[in-house]
């Protein structure tokens, strides 16, 4: 389970979170959903523990991940929105490396590293360095050691950019099975087919403050309209901007360069 | 039919639209190069928010520090030897050629090493090379940013260096301005060379594969070094022990007055317009030898733009092609493997994956090898001139009377100093080493503070595994007694605790978490101030240890003083000591816990 406690963040007086309050219970997932700069990722690195709130507080199945940070940290996995790893270690060696940060059986590591590196294909560049890998393959490495663990909260930022739709499918049925299992998906997006498709509930949040909390029929609902969730989506995080006037492209796309 | 526009044209603002010959587009494509990277600096410097105050005071603090530090310990050495009539100042000359050697010899490695790392391993290269820009902006925009990283750190150093040359000669107004003139053209000079060296090397050697390159460019310094003494004649005196005389020392120096040595013409240029004697003033001396550099650097440059076309752009490939070859084993015997047992089998697992990670990183990474032929040239240096330093040290009792007792403390200091090279460039850059990718050990159930004593017990082994034997070995050639040699072995086991603290201490309170080689972390702000307070540390320790020796050489007074004012001389060492251990630690560790990423 996871617990939001009206958590706020500011960077030198901006303020990126306000007064964010939020309950997911086990088995659920949940995407989390705002335009760029909204903050998604600042929640979700307020959640794992690498940003510190200005007020409220971030439980992870009832730990405090700043106050009881070994604890809550043991429950969570994590998959950032931009793969950046150790470029020197091979794929392995990481499998390896974060086996050893959660105290695992190196045999515990090894059956897992098999595992995952087979589900996710890339398992034919397992002892390749990091810094010859593609952004997918770096996200499905990340994947790997995020479940390598096997927490109960799964954090991910981003999930599907860079991955070929295998691999994408591939990790959807992973969700689903861990939520199954009793875990709990904590998913940030900007994909919205992806919500439509996995999501038992979603937030929406624009300038660091929550706008809608529910499921997509009540969002539905509360706004009075059917139609897809991008409709909804958009109606709900509108700026305003409606003057044909102000969009750079109301004459067209740029056009592409004569032949040479 | 209309042609269209080259790309290179519209995708930068700043190239002029009508034809243009190839040597104006390449012009206005470095410019715009240029311009970008004046911009990134400008909007970091912008950027400093926090404490700007503390950053700009830092600063000046550390410029005024090192340049009036530097200053007054040229100034002193300068002074003394002017002051001895006869042998003074023609020695005072060999010595400034020798310096500058050294300086020329650390230079040339320095861009080897940044050249290499900037021009074919930097991620930036791989963006620029698949934008229509000419190879040859491309390489001559790196090459500037390589001189500027290699070489600001001489450019500070030999402000001290001249400034006090002319202090201490009396020199004229115009001396200051003319001798600032020469830094220019002279490291111009090892920055291409150690471009062409670079572009011919990586042409035939994977850039990535610097391993290889690194231990043979070990071999050949140390072939070079043996080769030059033999020239120079050290090699001869130093098997002739028994012809102590003044003229060997400066037959022994003489190298670094060789006249193919660029270093020797910037000697030339600056003794031309600070003679000892004023008569010898001879401007047209300075202007022949500033013509010279000058000629020099830019005949090089030129043969950088020769061989940029052939060259380059196929070491460039031959690195990529290198890099998807490398393939890691995983065998059962592998050495990795190997120590991966033994760290589990010694520390809980947590902090043997940490100190696995680290240490396959090191072997992994080419930028740290290319910092260890840094270090190892700079320990072939020392151990070179302890054995010149025995071999006349009678002879220099001469001139210096208390020689001995001050080489044996110089030495304790020049182990110290390459102890605190070893913590700037591999102790430091530890910490902001972990990167962006720290978000893995960030999230991992672990205290924080475990990766900060992980690193700073790993890197005290390093120190004490090079202290240690150095001190030994220096105190066997320069044949100290036992007492001082245990004294000596003490007291650096003490200065590695201290200067581990201190680097690991700054790279926590001064991170670089952006930056990814880290010979350009040890270059920077935290970096800098590492090496300040480092040198600082050491001057004080050696001071106050040689204090009391000093005293005794005195006799009864000496001795009277000691007990005097043991009361306060121990408390106060005692303190400096502990500070510098603690302190660091503490700050670091506040720091480091209280980070975001």
């Amino acid at each position: 389970m996871l617990l939001l406690d009206d958590l706020s963040k500011d960077y030198d007086g901006f303020w990126a979170l306000r007064d964010l309050t939020l309950e997911i219970p086990d088995g659920e997932f949940f995407c989390f959903l705002g335009p760029n700069g909204a903050g998604k990722t600042t929640t979700i690195k307020i959640i794992t523990g690498l940003l510190r709130p200005a007020k409220g507080r971030a439980l992870i199945c009832g730990r405090d991940i700043q106050r009881q940070p070994l604890e809550a940290k043991r429950l969570i996995g994590y998959i950032p929105d931009t793969p950046y790893l150790y470029e020197k270690l091979s794929g392995r060696d990481f499998m390896h490396f974060v086996g050893k940060l959660y105290d695992m059986e190196r045999p515990e590591v090894n059956a897992a590293t098999e595992k995952y590196f087979h589900a996710f294909r890339i398992a034919h560049a397992a002892d390749n360095l990091i810094e010859n890998y593609s952004f997918g393959m770096r996200q499905k490495l990340c994947f790997a050691a995020a479940f390598l663990h096997r927490p109960r909260v799964l954090v991910v930022d981003e999930p599907m950019v860079g991955l070929d739709p295998q691999s994408a499918r591939t990790l959807k049925n992973f969700l689903r099975e861990f939520c199954a299992g009793g875990g709990t998906v904590f998913l940030s997006t900007h994909i919205l087919a992806i919500a439509e498709e996995l999501c038992d509930r979603l937030g929406i949040i624009t300038h660091g403050t929550l706008k809608f909390l529910g499921s997509l029929p009540e969002l539905r609902r509360s706004l009075s309209r059917e139609g897809s969730l991008e409709d909804l989506f958009l109606e709900l995080t509108a700026e305003g901007v409606t003057d044909e006037s102000e969009n750079p492209f109301a004459q067209g796309a740029p056009a592409a360069p004569p032949a040479i | 039919m209309e042609t269209a526009r080259p790309a290179s044209e519209q995708l930068l603002s700043t190239a002029p639209k009508p034809a243009l010959t190839d040597g104006m587009l390449e012009g206005a494509h470095t410019s715009a190069l240029l311009r970008a990277k004046f911009k990134i600096a400008h909007n970091a410097v912008r950027h400093i928010r926090k404490h700007v105050y503390l950053h700009l005071a830092a600063g000046i603090g550390m410029t005024l520090f090192l340049i009036g530090g530097g200053t007054g310990l040229f100034y002193y050495i300068f002074r003394f030897l002017m002051a001895q009539d006869i042998f003074g100042p023609p020695l005072m000359d060999r010595l400034i050629g020798a310096v500058l050697l050294i300086f020329f010899v650390m230079l040339l490695f320095s861009n080897l090493i940044i050249t290499l790392s900037t021009t074919y391993i930097s991620k930036e290269i791989d963006f620029l090379m698949g934008l229509p820009i000419s190879r040859q902006s491309i390489f001559r925009q790196k090459l500037l940013e390589s001189i500027v990283y290699s070489s600001w750190a001489f450019a500070m150093l030999s402000l001290p260096l001249f400034v006090s040359l002319g202090i201490s000669r009396g020199a004229e107004w115009y001396y200051y301005p003319l001798a600032l003139m020469l830094i220019v053209p002279f490291l111009a000079i090892p920055a291409t060379l150690g471009a062409i060296v670079t572009m011919f090397v990586t042409a035939v050697l994977p850039a990535r594969q610097t391993r290889v390159l690194c231990i043979a460019l070990a071999i050949i310094s140390v072939a070079g070094a043996v080769v030059l003494a033999r020239l120079s004649g050290m090699g001869r005196l130093l098997a002739t022990a028994s012809e102590q005389d003044f003229l060997q020392i400066m037959n022994a120096l003489a190298l670094g007055n060789s006249p193919l040595l660029p270093s020797a013409w910037l000697t030339n240029a600056l003794i031309s317009i600070a003679p000892a004697d004023a008569q010898d003033l001879n401007l047209g001396g300075y202007f022949y030898w500033f013509a010279m550099m000058t000629a020099t650097s830019l005949f090089l440059l030129e043969v950088c733009r020769w061989l940029v076309p052939p060259l380059y752009y196929r070491g460039w490939c031959l690195s990529r092609d290198a890099a998807y070859k490398e393939v890691e084993t995983n065998a059962r015997f592998s050495p990795f493997r190997m120590i991966d047992r033994v760290l589990e089998r010694t520390f809980r697992r947590p902090t043997a994956g940490l100190l696995s990670k680290d240490l396959k990183t090191f072997w992994r990474d080419p930028s740290q090898w290319t910092q260890l032929v840094i270090l190892f040239g700079l320990m072939v240096i020392y151990v070179a001139n302890l054995g010149w330093s025995q071999r006349y040290s009678d002879t220099m009792s001469l001139v210096v009377s208390d020689w001995r007792v001050m080489l044996s403390f110089f030495n304790l200091a020049a182990t110290c100093f390459i102890l605190s090279i070893l913590t700037t460039r591999f102790v430091y850059p530890m910490l902001s080493l972990e990167g962006r990718g720290f978000w893995t050990v960030g999230l991992a159930p672990i205290p924080r503070s475990r990766i900060l004593w992980q690193k700073f017990a790993l890197c005290l082994m390093l120190c004490l595994g090079v202290s240690v034997p150095l001190t030994m070995l220096s105190g066997y050639i320069l044949q100290v007694t036992f007492g001082f040699m245990l004294v000596s072995l003490g007291m650096i086991a003490l200065m590695s605790l201290g200067l581990t603290s201190l680097s690991i201490g700054i790279g926590a309170i001064l991170p670089d978490f952006r930056e990814d080689n880290p010979a350009r972390i040890a270059n920077g702000v935290g970096g800098t101030l590492n090496v300040l307070l480092s040198l600082a540390y050491i001057l004080v320790s050696v001071v106050l240890l040689a204090l009391p020796a000093v005293l005794m050489e005195g006799g009864d007074r000496g001795a009277e003083l000691i007990q005097r004012y043991a009361m306060i001389y121990l408390p106060i060492t005692a303190g400096i000591q502990m500070a510098a251990i603690i302190l660091p630690l503490r700050l670091g560790l506040r720091r480091w816990n209280r980070l975001e990423f």
